[in-house]
C-alpha cells in the first residue's frame, strides 16, 4: 500500500475511506472531501511501477491524466485534480455509483434488446466524442466491465487511459481468448494499429455479450449471428453487430457516428420491417385497383357477403393450386388463411410452396409466423393441428436457410428451430398417427444437438450419446423404410449421421456403442448415399459433401476405437 | 525396449525470462521403461508466466512419483487419462485463483506424453505446443488450439495466411485463463525406431518441417549425446533466424 492508508488524508482534503478497486499497477480508493462533504474516487499510481513491457508508466500516466482532465462529457468521469508525490501520483475523479454491466450480465444474463440498443447509443456517443478530440483518443478496452450503469439508468465509461493494465500486446506474446474475447484482431500481434474502428469492434462484441448473454471469453470463442442464440432478436441489430465485428477494419462502420446512425435506424434493416414496407406498397396497388372495381360490385356485394366463407376458402385454395408461380400461390394461400386461420389446408399448401425451391427463407418464415402465431392457441384445439406441426417441423429441419452460406451449413440452427414444432406434433398429436414416432425422434435429436455443447461444458454429457445414437439409427430405419422419401430428407439424414459419428465417435464409445454397430451404420449410410439419385443442384451438393466426409469419419472411428 | 531421451530449453534472444517449463522422467519398472515428458509454455504479464508453467509441470511430476506406481499395477490406462484430466482442471482453478489474488492474468499451455514400455502411449494436450512423430515421415499428432489453427482446419485460411495473421498467437484455451479447459487426449502404441518430439511454438516458427525431419530422423539419433547436440543445433538455428520467443524441445527415441 502506498501513502494512502485507509483513514489517511491526501492533500489535507481527501480522506481515504476504503479500497474499491485494484490493478497490477494502481489502486482505486473511495475518498471523502472533508470540506465539501463529497465523495471522490482516488486512483493511486506508483511512480516506479512498470508495465509488462517493462516501461515506467508514470510519465505517460501523468500526460494522459492531464489530457483527460480537459474532457467534458456526461458519460465520462471527470478528473478534478492530479496530485504528485515523491513515489505516487493521485488522480482524483468522480466516484461513480452503480454497477458495471459485467456484473449485471453475471447476475441476470442477457439484457432486453431495446435496453441494449439504448445503451449502445450512449456508448457510441461518448466514443465518438473521444474519437473526435484532437488528437483522437482511442478507448481500446471497451467491455461490459468498463461500463458503469448508474442508478439513474445512464452509463459511464470508467478506467479509460490512465495506467491501463494491459496495453498493446508484445509481438511474441501468446495470449488466450479466455481473457481477450473483446479485443479486435488488430490489437493482437503488437503492431498496435488501433483507430476508431478498433473501438467499433470492441463495442460490437460488448453488444453481442449484452444481448445474447454469451461471454466471448468462453467457448465457443467465436461470434455467431445473435439470432443463433435467440431467434426472437432483431435481424437489424444482428446485421449491425455483424458489421461491427468484421475482421477487416475496412468492412466495419468507419466511425462511431456511422454506427450511431445505424443504431437509430436498426429497424429499417430488419427483415420484418422491409417486409412491412413491401407489403405497404403492394397493398397500395391492390387498393387502387379495388377502388375502381368496387364501384361496380358495391350493390351486389351486400348480397354476396352473406354466403358462407366455405366457398371462398376452397376457391382460394384451388386458385393457389392452379397458379403458375410461387408468388401468386403464396398470396392465395395467405388470403385463404385469413378466411379460416385454424384449418390446415392453406398452411400445408403454403409450406409446400416455400419448400419447392428447397429453401425455406427468413422472409417466408416471417409471412408464415405472422399468420399462424396470431391463432396458435385456438389452432391447437384442432385435432388436425399436430399434422401441420409435423410438416412445419420438417420444413425447418430440412429447408430453413437462415444463416446458411456457401461454405457453412446451418444444420444446428435448422434443428433448433424445428424442435418446438416437433414438440407440438408430439404433444397435440396422438400415438396412432403414423408420424408420431418420427416426430418424437426428430424432437429428441434436435434437443440433443441444442443442449450438448452446454452439457459438455458442464461435464454432464455422459450418457446422452447412447440414446442419441439409438435415435439416429431409428430415424435411418424409418426413412429407409419409406420408398417415397425424397432425396433431400435422405441426404440430410446421412449427412447428420456422418457429422455425428465424426464429432462424437469417442463419446459414443465411452457411452458403450459397439464399434461393429457404428461401422455397420457407416457402411449402410455410405452405400445408401451412393445410391441416392439426385435431381437438383442443391442435393447434388449435399451428396458430394457427404461423400467427402467418408474418409474423415472413418478416421475418427479408427481413432476412437483404436486398440491399445 | 529402451528409450533414449533428452531435453533442451533456451530463453531466446528477446525475452527477459524463460517462461517455458519442462520435465522428463524415466523409471525402470516391471513392465519396462516408463517415460513421462511434460512441456508447458507459460504466458502472462509481469513475467509470471513461469509460475503457471512450473505449477503444472510440478503437478505432473508429483503424479508420476506418487500415483503412477499404483496405477501401473492395475494397468488401468483409462484411469490415467481421467486423472490427467482432473489435474488439468485443478491446475486451471488454482492458477486462475492465484491470478485473481495477485491481480494478474497468467496461464500456460500443456503438452504431455507418457510411454509405458512398448504397450502404451498417451498424449495429453492444451494449447499450441506440439507433439511430432518422426519415422519415415514427419507427423504432427496434436491439434493447434489457436484461432488461426481453427480457421485453417475449417478451410477458411491457409497455413501461409495463418503465419501472417495478427492473431497467430491467440490460443482458444489454456490452463489458468480459460473458464473451461477441454484437453485433447490421444492413445497410440509405440513402435521401436520411432522418434517423438515435443516442442513449444517458439521452436517451430522459423524452421521448416524438412529441417526438423533431417535433424531428428531416427537413423540420425543413435545416442543421447547426438540427440542433445541436434536439439541444440536447431534451437541455435531458430535464434539465428531471429525467433523472439522462448524455445524448448524434448526428444524421445524408442529403441
Amino acid at each position: 500500500m502506498g501513502l494512502a492508508a485507509i483513514g489517511s488524508v491526501v492533500e489535507g482534503k481527501y480522506e481515504i475511506l476504503k479500497l474499491i478497486g485494484q490493478g497490477g499497477m494502481s489502486k482505486v480508493y473511495l475518498a471523502m472531501d472533508k470540506r465539501l462533504n463529497k465523495q471522490w474516487a482516488v486512483k493511486e499510481i506508483e511512480k516506479k511501477a512498470r508495465d509488462k513491457n517493462n516501461e515506467i508508466i508514470f510519465q505517460s500516466a501523468i500526460a494522459e491524466a492531464n489530457m483527460i482532465k480537459k474532457l467534458d462529457h456526461p458519460s465520462l468521469p471527470r478528473i478534478v485534480d492530479i496530485i504528485e508525490y515523491e513515489d505516487f501520483i493521485y488522480v482524483i475523479m468522480d466516484y461513480i455509483e452503480g454497477e458495471p454491466l459485467s456484473k449485471i450480465l453475471e447476475e441476470y444474463g442477457a439484457q432486453p434488446q431495446e435496453l441494449v440498443i439504448d445503451w449502445a447509443k450512449q456508448i457510441c456517443e461518448v466514443l465518438d466524442y473521444l474519437h473526435t478530440c484532437t488528437p483522437p483518443i482511442i478507448y481500446r478496452d471497451m467491455k461490459p466491465a468498463n461500463v458503469m450503469l448508474k442508478p439513474d439508468g445512464n452509463l459511464k465509461l470508467i478506467d479509460f487511459g490512465i495506467a491501463r493494465e494491459y496495453k498493446e500486446q508484445n509481438l511474441a506474446d501468446t495470449v488466450s481468448l479466455g481473457t481477450k474475447g473483446y479485443a479486435a484482431p488488430e490489437q493482437f500481434g503488437g503492431k498496435g494499429q488501433t483507430d476508431p474502428r478498433t473501438d467499433v469492434y470492441c463495442l460490437g462484441v460488448t453488444l453481442y455479450h449484452l444481448v445474447t448473454g454469451q461471454n466471448p471469453c468462453e467457448p465457443p470463442y467465436e461470434l455467431y449471428p445473435i439470432r443463433h442464440w435467440n431467434p426472437q432478436l432483431s435481424g437489424g441489430l444482428e446485421r449491425i453487430i455483424q458489421k461491427c465485428t468484421q475482421l477487416n477494419p475496412e468492412d466495419r462502420y468507419q466511425s462511431c457516428a456511422e454506427l450511431l446512425y445505424a443504431l437509430h435506424h436498426y429497424e429499417e434493416v430488419d427483415d420484418l420491417y422491409r417486409l412491412k414496407q413491401k407489403a405497404k406498397l403492394r397493398n397500395f396497388g391492390l387498393v387502387a385497383g379495388a377502388t375502381v372495381l368496387s364501384l361496380g360490385v358495391g350493390v351486389l356485394g351486400q348480397v354476396m357477403n352473406i354466403q358462407t366463407n366455405n366457398d371462398d376458402y376452397t376457391h382460394h385454395i384451388e386458385m393457389a393450386e392452379k397458379a403458375a408461380n410461387d408468388v401468386t400461390k403464396t398470396d392465395y394461400y395467405l388470403q385463404a388463411i385469413d378466411i379460416k386461420p385454424t384449418v390446415n389446408d392453406a398452411y400445408l399448401g403454403l409450406i409446400a410452396v416455400f419448400k419447392s425451391d428447397a429453401a425455406f427463407t427468413v422472409e417466408e418464415e416471417e409471412k408464415f409466423k405472422k399468420k399462424i402465431n396470431a391463432h396458435l392457441i385456438d389452432f391447437r384445439e384442432n385435432p388436425d393441428y399436430a399434422d401441420l406441426a409435423f410438416e412445419v417441423g420438417k420444413a425447418y429441419w430440412y429447408y430453413y436457410d437462415y444463416g446458411k452460406t456457401g461454405d457453412s451449413d446451418n444444420q444446428i440452427t435448422r434443428m433448433k428451430s424445428s424442435i418446438q414444432w416437433f414438440e407440438d406434433a408430439v404433444r397435440y398429436g396422438s400415438e396412432d398417427r403414423d408420424y408420431y414416432e418420427m416426430a418424437t425422434i426428430y424432437r429428441d435429436i434436435g434437443k440433443f444437438n441444442q443442449e450438448i455443447t452446454l452439457q459438455i461444458e458442464e461435464a454432464s454429457d455422459k450418457g446422452q450419446y447412447l440414446p442419441y445414437w439409438e435415435n439416429i439409427k431409428a430415424l435411418i430405419k424409418l426413412v429407409d423404410e419409406n420408398p417415397d422419401e425424397n432425396e433431400m430428407v435422405k441426404l440430410e439424414l446421412y449427412k447428420l449421421t456422418m457429422f455425428s459419428i465424426e464429432t462424437y465417435a469417442r463419446k459414443f464409445k465411452l457411452d458403450g456403442v459397439e464399434e461393429s454397430d457404428i461401422r455397420a451404420v457407416m457402411e449402410a449410410v455410405k452405400q445408401n448415399t451412393n445410391n441416392v439419385d439426385v435431381t437438383a443442384e442443391k442435393t447434388e451438393q449435399i451428396k458430394t459433401d457427404v461423400i467427402n466426409r467418408f474418409l474423415v469419419t472413418q478416421k475418427a472411428v479408427d481413432n476412437a476405437y483404436r486398440k491399445i | 525396449m529402451d528409450v533414449l531421451a533428452t531435453a533442451y530449453t533456451d530463453k531466446g534472444i528477446k525475452k527477459p525470462s524463460n517462461q517455458d517449463s519442462l520435465c522428463l522422467k524415466i523409471a525402470d519398472t516391471s513392465v519396462g521403461k516408463v517415460v513421462l515428458a511434460v512441456l508447458c509454455d507459460g504466458m502472462g504479464g509481469l513475467s509470471k508466466g513461469e509460475v503457471a508453467s512450473a505449477s503444472v509441470v510440478n503437478a505432473f511430476s508429483a503424479w508420476f512419483e506418487e500415483e503412477l506406481p499404483s496405477q501401473l499395477t492395475t494397468k488401468d490406462y483409462e484411469d490415467i487419462q481421467y486423472r490427467w484430466n482432473r489435474i488439468v482442471k485443478e491446475q486451471n482453478q488454482r492458477i486462475a485463483e492465484y491470478g485473481r489474488k495477485e491481480n494478474i492474468q497468467l496461464g500456460t499451455t500443456w503438452t504431455a506424453l507418457l510411454l509405458i514400455g512398448s504397450e502404451f502411449l498417451l498424449i495429453g494436450h492444451v494449447g499450441d505446443s506440439r507433439v511430432y512423430r518422426i519415422h519415415q515421415q514427419l507427423e504432427v499428432m496434436t491439434e493447434d488450439q489457436t484461432v488461426v489453427g481453427r480457421e485453417v482446419k475449417r478451410g477458411r485460411m491457409t497455413w501461409e495466411q495463418a503465419k501472417l495473421d495478427p492473431r497467430r498467437n491467440v490460443l482458444l484455451q489454456c490452463i489458468g485463463a480459460s473458464k473451461v479447459v477441454e484437453p485433447q487426449f490421444l492413445y497410440s502404441r509405440p513402435v521401436p525406431g520411432e522418434v517423438f518430439m515435443l516442442c513449444t511454438d517458439g521452436f517451430r516458427h522459423m524452421i521448416t518441417e524438412e529441417e526438423i525431419r533431417n535433424a531428428f530422423s531416427p537413423s540420425v539419433l543413435n545416442d543421447e549425446g547426438t540427440m542433445r547436440q541436434k536439439a541444440i543445433e536447431l534451437v541455435e538455428l531458430n535464434k539465428q533466424r531471429q525467433e523472439t520467443d522462448n524455445i524448448s524441445v524434448l526428444l524421445m527415441k524408442i529403441v
